[in-house]
């Protein structure tokens, strides 16, 4: 039973997730990308990059710790000093979508600690609902094309929940009622993706099959003097078994919500080409070595193989058992069908009483 | 001859020299950081090797900025492992910013000699310690034209020679007179500023966005930026310290800050004091751990340039150290 469930979330799982990382068909336009300095969510946006240079998507990329441009970004917009306003970065990427006239746009957010902090401090005047819908919707800056059709423009940001907000100014008692701006992102995102580290994933796995208490890392150590921790390697692994793990949570448009667990390996084949590229690389996270369950839990043969009796059907029992009408399919037909009805002729012998009938 | 850099560190102190790159030292009280501060130092003037090939290709200029301790501190640290501050400012190798004394006029009736004589050198004194005036000092020091390469003598096979002569262990001081860097024009100097975290702590009105944007600014501008930061318990854990609402502004901007910084470091340098209580032969712990800046360059393509390559390689570790009486260092791993 769970082996099918497990290829039924092979088979849909998968291709959501690689929808989602290709960008196809607009399915999230806003993916929020949750990280902490154990596992960094740079290895995740380089997979964003590469996705979009094989597909021809144009990519805009915000830095806001990252200043060393990198490959496969088309715009790189610097948005760290104080120089930058935000209204100046939507601009910017506004132009950027209108020059570059390409009908996919992804813009990738390398942090948005400062945008989240600015957004807490009244005197910055931020709005961080309306700087993400100016990002999304920059087509009203294009009045001399509006016959055109509006680029579809999805933002990936990078949120680091292990940095806390900064203190608020004490005029910002007004805000102590709105929520946080994690609460307001998370809200707001069509997709979250949480990024953890296989090593710790593993570290936690080994306690949990011994009952013990899953370690902690880095700042959640609460060790004096320790910002991050020190992780297990993970010995016996190829190459291409290394990578990170993501948690996904995706947001229908119906409402319903999909969670599932993939493996992203970080080394990738060279001389990847064509066709091989294409190729999708991220996998259930259960399918990985580590995490993949026993197979004697999934098969059902083998665990009725040690009993006494038989449970099984022969050919012939099965075909006389799917022969045989139900009496309830048979009184759906038109009349109530005559397989189920009851017919009782009464005899001489049968005291007929009417009050006991009434009750 | 030992080397000034430890060796198991080497490798990382080398990688922390490549372009645009943050380093972040994290200290506790009980272990406080000025030897590994002055080991980035050498290590961006001479290179981590000792050989001279090495040292012609890494060799910055550095901008110093200490908030926190005096020149004469690391005058005599510097000394003792082979640094010669006095040459080196005069030559202009290292520029200091020294936001102790900055808007405190100097008193000379109790000084001793070493700080009387570190008190004729030429340093940078911002006007008071305000993040402004510190801000305008930086800028004017970067802005000064390539410093000293009209003055500067031309390389000579003095340093490598006079190196290979010595096989006991003394200090070593290369002559920085002779120092083989030929700064190009455009050369940006790297960065070092220790204690960054007290203009946080000293300025309620600054707040660490502003801090950080200062920082991004300065990031932008030089070869590379090297910080030193407090560590804490207080600091860094204040929601289990004193309870989720109650804590002060300075333990959550701090909090906010420190991460902030480890987010964009490339390696960050923890220092601790051990898990197990104190020891006579071990000063303390020294992890060393990649931080959020991984490069983006790493996802998939064609990574054959051997810098890369070797890169990926370093691994996080973690090794005890000691900081012996002639202020040498002893690292090793647990076990060793």
């Amino acid at each position: 039973m769970s082996h099918a469930s497990l290829s039924h979330r092979r088979t849909h799982n998968l291709l959501l997730i690689s929808k989602l990382l290709n960008q196809r068909d607009h399915a999230s336009p806003l993916t929020l990308v949750l990280d902490t300095l154990e596992q960094p969510a740079k290895p995740l946006l380089c997979d964003y990059l590469r996705r979009a240079r094989l597909s021809r998507t144009t990519t805009i990329f915000l830095s806001f710790e990252t200043f060393v441009k990198p490959r496969d970004v088309e715009f790189f917009v610097q948005c760290h000093g104080d120089t930058k306003a935000p209204e100046r970065v939507a601009r910017q990427v506004a132009e950027a979508v209108g020059k570059s006239g390409n009908k996919r746009c992804l813009i990738l957010i390398d942090s948005l600690a400062t945008l989240v902090s600015m957004s807490t401090n009244p005197t910055s005047n931020l709005n961080l609902t309306a700087f993400l819908s100016s990002l999304l919707q920059p087509a009203t800056q294009l009045r001399n094309d509006v016959q055109r059709q509006p680029p579809q423009v999805s933002v990936v940001a990078v949120y680091h929940t292990d940095i806390p907000l900064p203190y608020p100014s004490t005029s910002a008692s007004a805000y102590s009622y709105s929520p946080s701006p994690f609460a307001l992102l998370s809200y707001l995102a069509t997709t979250i993706i949480t990024v953890h580290s296989l090593s710790i994933l593993q570290a936690e796995k080994s306690a949990q099959v011994k009952s013990q208490v899953a370690p902690v890392f880095g700042l959640a150590e609460e060790v004096e003097g320790v910002v991050i921790g020190a992780k297990p390697k993970c010995m016996g692994l190829r190459p291409e078994e290394r990578g990170i793990v993501l948690e996904l949570e995706h947001r229908r448009k119906s409402g319903r919500g999909v969670l599932e667990w993939f493996f992203l390996p970080t080394v990738a084949e060279k001389n990847q080409s064509g066709v091989q590229a294409a190729r999708e690389i991220v996998t259930l996270l259960d399918d990985h070595p580590l995490f993949r369950k026993p197979k004697d839990d999934e098969d059902p043969e083998q665990a009725l193989s040690g009993m006494t009796f038989e449970l099984g059907l022969t050919d012939r029992q099965r075909l006389e058992r799917e022969g045989v009408v139900l009496p309830y399919f048979d009184a759906q037909k038109a009349g109530g069908g005559e397989g189920g009805r009851i017919l009782y002729d009464m005899g001489v012998e049968d005291d007929f009483d009417e009050e006991e009938d009434e009750i | 001859m030992p080397s000034s850099i430890p060796v198991p560190l080497a490798a990382y102190i080398a990688d922390c020299l490549a372009p645009d790159t943050q380093t972040l030292v994290t200290s506790v009280l009980t272990t406080p950081s000025p030897w590994l501060s002055l080991r980035l130092l050498y290590a961006t003037l001479y290179g981590v090797d000792d050989g001279p090939r090495h040292a012609q290709q890494t060799g910055h200029e550095v901008v110093f900025v200490s908030l926190l301790r005096p020149l004469s501190l690391w005058a005599e640290m510097g000394k003792k492992m082979g640094l010669d501050f006095a040459s080196l400012l005069r030559n202009r190798r290292i520029t200091y910013v020294d936001g102790l004394t900055g808007g405190i006029p100097s008193t000379a009736a109790t000084a001793s000699t070493i700080e009387a004589d570190t008190r004729q050198l030429p340093t940078t004194r911002p006007r008071s310690i305000t993040l402004k005036d510190i801000k305008d000092a930086l800028d004017d020091v970067l802005r000064r034209p390539s410093i000293s390469t009209s003055t500067r003598p031309t390389p000579s096979g003095h340093l490598s020679s006079s190196r290979s002569a010595d096989g006991v262990f003394s200090p070593r001081i290369p002559p920085a007179t002779a120092s083989p860097f030929a700064r190009s024009v455009g050369e940006k100097p790297l960065i070092l500023i220790d204690g960054i975290d007290f203009l946080l702590a000293s300025q309620p009105s600054v707040s660490p966005v502003e801090l950080q944007s200062f920082l991004a600014t300065l990031r932008t501008k030089c070869h590379g930026l090297m910080l030193t930061c407090q560590a804490d318990s207080p600091l860094l854990h204040w929601s289990s310290t004193s309870g989720p609402g109650h804590e002060t502004p300075l333990e959550r901007n701090h909090a906010h800050f420190l991460t902030g910084l480890a987010h964009s470091a490339r390696w960050v340098f923890q220092l601790r004091g051990l898990d197990t209580g104190s020891a006579k032969d071990v000063s303390g712990v020294i992890r060393v751990s990649r931080g959020g800046d991984r490069g983006m360059y790493d996802g998939v393509g064609v990574d054959d340039s051997p810098d890369r390559s070797r890169e990926q390689d370093l691994a996080d570790g973690e090794w005890l150290y000691q900081l012996q009486g002639d202020s040498a260092v002893r690292v090793w791993a647990r076990g060793e």
